[in-house]
């Protein structure tokens, strides 16, 4: 048996139905939002198990060039502990595919039938025959190449001669896919392609992968790897040093990490904006019933009974939305993973739980809406009997404040447009949190507008910060190979610049010599300045250091700083900081005449070309030219066009910036429950005035100008607080992935959009009213004045 | 008068009116066959014990609520043909309806409370309007309060403006539920003489008490018990202090 009270937390529920369904779905909303947290977890598991499919090696040794019959290649993969071995040959070369030419990286697999370590797996067509290829999946995603199966590719030799092969189908690999985002597209060939086409024999890689890694079984197995390989060709030249892959580490790990860092400043914000919907939904419950808790106390009810009743409410909401949430949050955390997996990944993980997770949710959940209601209750509780029992909806000192005075006075509006601008006033705190909901929703939404915004143009800024339309490298200090170029028909300007390496204190940099006036570089220096055609002409050891160089090292404009460089040791004095992002903001800007001092060197290394026209395939005619005209005089080289690598940046941007999206959506969605909660809630506790309203002659459109006017306001003021709030939440994801990448970002607030939101915002408070007001209307006056 | 048989002539009859509420599982009878008419110009107190179905006859009478079952006519006008719009509209044109608990709108002042049903019926000019709201507020005592909100007045006062608000489109009939129900004795007197008033200057009155010592303002009485009219006499005279 339980008693009234119990009965009255429970009766509660069904009592209104819609301001219980939307307090449910508050709570859910609130629990949903943490299953973002549960991403990378979810993320981190699917790679562990893809890296288990794909066998994906421990160890890389990559000797300058080796050759290995079947028989010794079968000793290595004999080797204790050896789980797979492999050996496969990597190049680049120039294809085409129509007018568009670029270089390719080509990888080869001995039989694609039998892959022990980094397999290539066929996700259309089938695997290539000889003089046949596969193209990496990624190439298409990438925008890098658009290839596919049944297209004809074009090679082109070092001489510049050229034949066509099929592609029968696409595939991917662990290992290689990632590297067609920010590098070149894929292609797989069979070993013996590759021999038949260089005429040549031999393998440059060798991977392989080990059973058990612990206690060092990992180095002991490499030794006896490298001393077996050893053996059996003789003392190799390393072109690196043998490459572990950590534990648990996998490629695009940090791509993915640093995309979880915003999916975690996302998730931060989506529970902490559904935390304080329930806040205020429990708080506006509590407050609807001022009256019923006056009664309650009148007839001898103490506050802890009485309390007692609400929070039970409060947990029988919790439980219900956190039930929902739960499964809710299972779906979009792996809908979500499954779509930032593809795009980034290019993997399709299966379904996963966080349990972890799930435990955070219902003590969230149901805690949180238990908490949420305590100061609503205490408060309601302590408000003495007869003043509650006057509760007619309105604060005690409506019509002192200045607010109260100026609606008054507004007597030219019609009069319900007037009844629906001073209920906003009635409850200033409640009207106040109503409009906070809005400005969370629209706030947020813009701060995501802000956060692409900044990102699209900071990106395009980096991409043409350098490099010209067209670079072409490897092929240093051979006469007349600049002036080729310029001579090419279509070639507007050359510029030499040269790259070398540099260390500063523990960090390897590159380093990349300029012309005092480069015309083709993009500078973005935010702190002190860029360096003079004096400083280069005297070859003066001054430096421009890359922001996320400065950040991670602590070297500031002024400092003189010892550096390595490939001459030896220098000091340079730093007299700016750049903020572009070439090799990832890890860079020192010098004069190039500087740097051929220091490195001993008296010519660039790479040139970069801007073509006379920016149409992409006058571009690419161009550079056809360029290639022709260098190739016929014999030079090697590599060319490079750069709107190709926009291209593909701007489709990973976008992609990224789609997850982000996709991420918004549900906190978009909170806002707009929470809102739709607000104002349902707003206009059933009119539904007694609307009654009156209706007695004394109000037709269905005042009562519907009265409740829009209300609606509207609401939705202007929170647009209005929901500027700065998108400012700030964009500057502060802007802020934390400034931290994760050592960088900042100059600011691009979403100006059109500002228009476009308030509009949008009252779209959307018109449609979230239309309901509850058709209803109130519905209702017969009789009904409407029964109504409590 | 009560009859069986109503007359043609009457401003509001009653015919075989039935009202169930119905809550869930449970259902309520509050009107159980009621046969009433009223004439033009007649004031009429209705009384009976709590829950005998007084305030739900004059709702059905204002269309605030509809019969479950009988017809309602009003002034020529077959409310149960009339759609929620069409009564809204034809209340803010022909009833005055003042309630119990004054039911103002809190955010608008005393002169816009009794404003509003001009505002529904969009009669005449603002300044019109706003003229005619100070008129029926003087007209109620309440001349010199114009522009309080209704948590600033006393019960009485909020009646008072409530009954200025019933005025505001001049109807013909004017209902009142229990309008001294909140009132100290003084100030439920001076309403009373307020309304009896009204009806010696041409308006039809009637309002629900469950004191019969209130109800001997009017020229009849109407007694209700357990849904059912059960008794309809006319007092001699009206206005007179009991």
């Amino acid at each position: 048996m339980r008693s009234a009270l119990e009965r009255r937390a429970w009766r509660e529920l069904s009592r209104r139905r819609a301001r219980s369904i939307f307090t449910v779905l508050t709570v859910a909303a609130a629990t949903t939002a943490l299953w973002m947290f549960a991403i990378p977890q979810l993320s981190n598991r699917a790679m562990a198990e893809r890296v288990e499919d794909h066998q994906l090696d421990d160890v890389v040794l990559s000797p300058a060039w080796f050759d290995l019959s079947d028989r010794q290649i079968d000793e290595l993969q004999a080797i204790p502990n050896v789980a797979g071995l492999d050996v496969r040959t990597g190049f680049v070369a120039p294809i085409s595919f129509g007018e568009q030419r670029q270089e390719a990286f080509f990888v080869t697999v001995r039989d694609f039938g039998d892959q022990e370590v980094n397999v290539v797996t066929i996700d259309e067509g089938e695997a290539p025959g000889h003089r046949e290829f596969l193209v990496d999946l990624q190439n298409t995603r990438s925008q890098r190449l658009t290839a596919t199966t049944g297209d004809m590719l074009r090679l082109y030799g070092p001489s510049g001669e050229s034949e066509e092969f099929k592609i029968t189908g696409v595939g991917g690999s662990l290992r290689h896919s990632d590297g067609v985002r920010d590098g070149a597209p894929v292609i797989y060939i069979t070993h013996e392609t590759f021999e038949d086409l260089a005429d040549a024999q031999g393998y440059s890689v060798l991977n392989f992968k080990v059973a058990d890694r612990t206690d060092g079984q990992l180095a002991a197995t490499l030794n006896a790897v490298r001393s077996a390989f050893e053996g059996m060709v003789g003392e190799p030249e390393y072109q690196t040093i043998p490459q572990i892959r950590p534990a648990g580490d996998w490629p695009a790990k940090e791509s993915m990490e640093n995309v979880t860092t915003v999916f975690y400043v996302l998730a931060s914000i989506a529970a902490a904006s559904a935390l304080f919907m329930v806040y205020t939904t429990m708080n506006a419950i509590v407050r609807e019933q001022t009256n019923e808790i006056a009664v309650m106390k009148a007839i001898g009810g103490r506050r802890r009974q009485i309390a007692w009743s609400y929070v039970r409410s409060a947990a029988i909401i919790g439980t219900l939305g956190t039930s929902l949430g739960l499964v809710v949050g299972f779906l979009m955390s792996n809908l979500l993973l499954q779509m930032a997996s593809t795009t980034l990944m290019a993997l399709t993980p299966g379904w996963g739980v966080s349990w972890e997770v799930a435990a955070l949710s219902v003590l969230v959940g149901i805690g949180g809406s238990v908490l949420a209601s305590l100061p609503a209750v205490w408060r309601a509780v302590r408000v003495p009997v007869q003043e509650a029992l006057r509760d007619q909806g309105i604060a005690a000192g409506f019509g002192d404040g200045w607010l109260d005075r100026t609606l008054q006075r507004s007597n030219r509006l019609p009069r319900m447009t007037q009844i629906g601008l001073r209920n906003t006033a009635r409850r200033k705190a409640a009207s106040l949190v109503t409009a906070l909901q809005v400005s969370l929703a629209v706030g947020i939404a813009l701060g995501l507008l802000m956060l692409g915004a900044t990102v699209m143009d900071a990106a395009q800024d980096w991409r043409n910060a350098e490099g010209g339309d067209i670079e072409v490298s490897d092929g240093p200090g051979v006469d007349g190979f600049e002036s080729r170029i310029a001579n090419v028909a279509g070639v507007a300007d050359v510029e030499g610049v040269y790259w070398s390496t540099i260390g500063v204190g523990e960090e390897r940099a590159a380093m990349l010599g300029l012309e005092a006036d480069t015309t083709i570089f993009g500078k973005d220096v935010v702190a002190g300045r860029w360096f003079t055609p004096e400083e280069a002409a005297t070859q003066a050891r001054v430096a421009v250091i890359g922001l996320p160089l400065a950040e991670l090292t602590g070297v500031e404009v002024g400092a003189e700083v010892a550096v390595e460089t490939p001459g030896g040791s220098e000091t340079l004095q730093i007299i700016g900081v750049d903020r572009n992002m070439s090799n990832d903001g890890k860079i020192v800007y010098l004069p190039i005449e500087t740097q051929y001092d220091m490195d001993l060197r008296t010519a660039p290394n790479w040139y970069w070309v801007r073509t006379a026209n920016q149409d992409e395939e006058y571009i690419d005619s161009v550079a056809s030219g360029i290639a022709n005209t260098l190739s016929s005089a014999g030079y090697q080289f590599d060319l490079e066009v750069n709107y190709i690598d926009a291209r593909a940046a701007r489709a990973e941007e976008r992609l990224i910036l789609g997850i982000i999206g996709a991420l918004g959506i549900p906190i978009a969605a909170i806002g707009m429950i929470g809102l739709a909660s607000a104002m349902t809630m707003t206009v059933l506790e009119r539904t007694r005035e609307i009654g009156i309203l209706r007695s004394v002659g109000a037709r269905a459109k005042d009562v519907r100008r009265m409740i829009g006017a209300e609606g509207l306001a609401l939705a202007t003021l929170g647009w209005v607080l929901a500027l700065p709030v998108g400012f700030f939440s964009g500057w502060a994801m802007l802020w934390v992935i400034g931290r994760a990448f050592n960088t900042s970002f100059g600011l691009v607030p979403p100006y059109w959009a500002i228009v476009p939101s308030l509009l949008v915002a009252l779209l959307l408070a018109t449609l979230i009213v239309r309901r509850p007001a058709t209803r109130a209307i519905d209702l017969s006056p009789g009904v409407a004045l029964r109504y409590e | 008068m009560m009859s069986d048989s109503l007359p043609l002539h009457s401003s509001i009859e009653l015919r075989d009116v039935e009202k169930v509420y119905r809550s869930g599982r449970l259902e309520y009878a509050a009107l159980r066959g009621v046969n009433l008419q009223v004439d033009s110009r007649e004031f009429v107190a209705i009384v009976g014990p709590s829950g005998s179905g007084k305030s739900t006859i004059l709702n059905v009478m204002t269309g605030i609520d509809r019969p479950t079952a009988g017809t309602v006519k009003v002034f020529g006008a077959t409310l149960n043909d009339m759609n929620e719009e069409e009564l809204a509209v034809w209340r803010g044109e022909h009833v005055g309806i003042v309630f119990q608990f004054f039911q103002l709108l809190p955010t608008l002042t005393a002169l816009e409370n009794a404003m509003l049903p001009l505002d529904f019926a969009r009669t005449g000019s603002v300044a019109d309007r706003t003229d005619r709201a100070h008129h029926n507020l003087a007209l109620v005592g309440m001349g010199d309060k114009p522009d309080h909100l209704p948590l600033e007045l006393s019960g009485g006062e909020q009646q008072r403006v409530a009954i200025a608000r019933a005025l505001a489109c001049s109807p013909s009939l004017l209902v009142a539920d229990e309008p001294t129900g909140n009132l100290d004795s003084d100030t439920a007197q001076h309403v009373l003489e307020l309304l009896a008033k009204l009806n010696t200057d041409g308006m039809t009155v009637l309002y629900v008490t469950h004191d019969r010592e209130l109800a001997s303002y009017a020229d009849r009485t109407v007694t209700v018990k357990d849904g059912r009219v059960i008794d309809g006499h006319r007092p001699s005279g009206h206005g007179s202090a009991p």
